[in-house]
């Protein structure tokens, strides 16, 4: 039997990490452009949702695994994380203004993106797009 | 044969401060000369539906030009030996130049982001060579939102990076179409002059505390801003609009950094009638002194 949440916010980021992972790695996959545009970028990022942090390898543009929590001592080149009010907002379709791009969300202290930022800039659109693809409502 | 838009596209060297500059502008219609000045990065063919819009070109001879660097604009002679930084001396003369080059009487001069902080300058500096100045996604000041060296740099691609960075610019819900063909003119900007422009907006022209002695009775400033503009954001407009006695401030709802190429129709609607009040104002005028 599922364990009931009580706690909005708890349930409000479950239901978020729900999202990331049905689009992740499906929905890239499936994207045969989006994987042929994100075909130079090999890396290990992490995108984290609220309190929840999940280890995304990418392989030539394909996700090759997208796993909730972080294995010990694992390396990372960058992270996008956000609060689970920015991911919901994000999400929305068509978003409101001001939560409608990943910049918005850095410029008004939602997001932070750090790490080595040189792969995630050089590859900027395929990863804005992996990020956006709970908004087109991958259902896989 | 088939149909031709009514745009005729011409060359002309004028002379921009210490250069001749070959530039390429655009032009349709006739009556009060419209010019018309893009984006950073960019070049005039944002304003190609001004350009083919019969409701604007009755009344007005729209012109969008190509700035020196940009689009079919080639660069001053001797560019390869510098890095280009446009500043608001060079802005305000590139801007200038054209319209006393094409000699035209009194234009109102309409810009688009970079180009609707200018309009704050001329209004500032040579209001009264205007009818009127309209500034797009325009603002005294606003925060940077990420750093400009991204832009210009061997190991990121500079249209890939540029375009990237500005579709998060676009509203959500213009239209497919046009969100892509805006971002495509991003892709096709020179190595470094995206940058270059940028210049003048982050570190050349912080004109807040600078703008007063603006006489919008004798020219009027109309301020447009969309409200996904995460660059310019409607409250930069609205703050900047507070400090000019007499600015008219518009929040466009649905649209982003990029109104007259992002989202044409919706933008008309908005446009439409500042154009016709810049238009009434002129038959008042000429009719007073007839």
């Amino acid at each position: 039997m599922a364990a009931v949440i009580e706690d909005p916010s708890v349930a409000l980021e479950q239901a978020l990490c729900e999202r990331f992972e049905r689009c992740l790695p499906g929905g890239v996959n499936s994207d045969e452009h989006l994987v042929w545009r994100g075909r130079y970028l090999t890396a290990d990022i992490i995108v984290q949702i609220g309190s929840v942090p999940f280890l995304v390898r990418i392989e030539n543009g394909r996700i090759r695994e997208c796993r909730k929590g972080l294995p010990l001592l694992c390396s990372t080149v960058f992270s996008v994380k956000g609060t689970t009010e920015a991911w919901a907002a994000f999400w929305e379709n068509p978003p409101l203004p001001k939560w409608h791009d990943i910049f918005a969300l850095t410029k008004f202290g939602h997001m932070t993106i750090e790490g080595n930022v040189q792969p995630f800039m050089a590859n900027l659109q395929y990863v804005k797009d992996i990020l956006a693809m709970p908004r087109r409502g991958f259902a896989k | 044969m088939t149909k031709m838009e009514p745009i005729v596209g011409r060359y002309t060297t004028i002379r921009i401060m210490n250069d001749d500059c070959r530039v390429y502008f655009e032009e349709a219609g006739q009556g009060i000369p419209l010019v018309c000045c893009h984006t950073a990065g960019a070049d005039g063919r944002q304003f190609r539906h001004l350009l083919n819009d019969e409701e604007i070109t009755k009344h007005f001879r729209v012109l969008a030009f190509d700035y020196p660097w940009h689009g079919k604009s080639t660069p001053p002679v001797g560019f390869q030996n510098y890095e280009y930084k446009l500043t608001t001396e060079l802005y305000v003369a590139m801007i200038r130049s054209f319209c006393a080059a094409l000699e035209l009487d009194h234009p109102v001069v309409m810009g688009c982001s970079i180009g609707g902080r200018i309009v704050l300058q001329l209004a500032h500096a040579y209001g009264k060579e205007f009818r009127a100045l309209i500034g797009l996604e325009g603002a005294d000041h606003q925060q940077p939102w990420y750093d400009t060296s991204w832009l210009h740099r061997p190991d990121v691609h500079g249209g890939e990076v540029c375009a990237a960075l500005c579709s998060g610019l676009v509203g959500a819900t213009s239209p497919d179409e046009y969100r892509h063909e805006t971002l495509w003119m991003y892709m096709q900007g020179g190595p470094g002059v995206f940058k270059g422009d940028l210049y003048f907006y982050r570190v050349d022209s912080d004109l807040r505390g600078k703008l007063g002695g603006i006489d919008t009775a004798t020219t009027p400033l109309y301020l447009l801003t969309g409200e996904y503009d995460l660059s310019c954001t409607p409250e930069d407009t609205i703050r900047t609009a507070s400090t000019i006695p007499g600015a008219k401030v518009t929040t466009m709802k649905d649209m982003g950094h990029f109104p007259m190429s992002e989202n044409p129709k919706r933008f008309k609607e908005y446009i439409l009638p500042v154009l016709h009040e810049i238009k009434q104002r002129s038959v008042a005028a000429k009719s007073q002194k007839a």
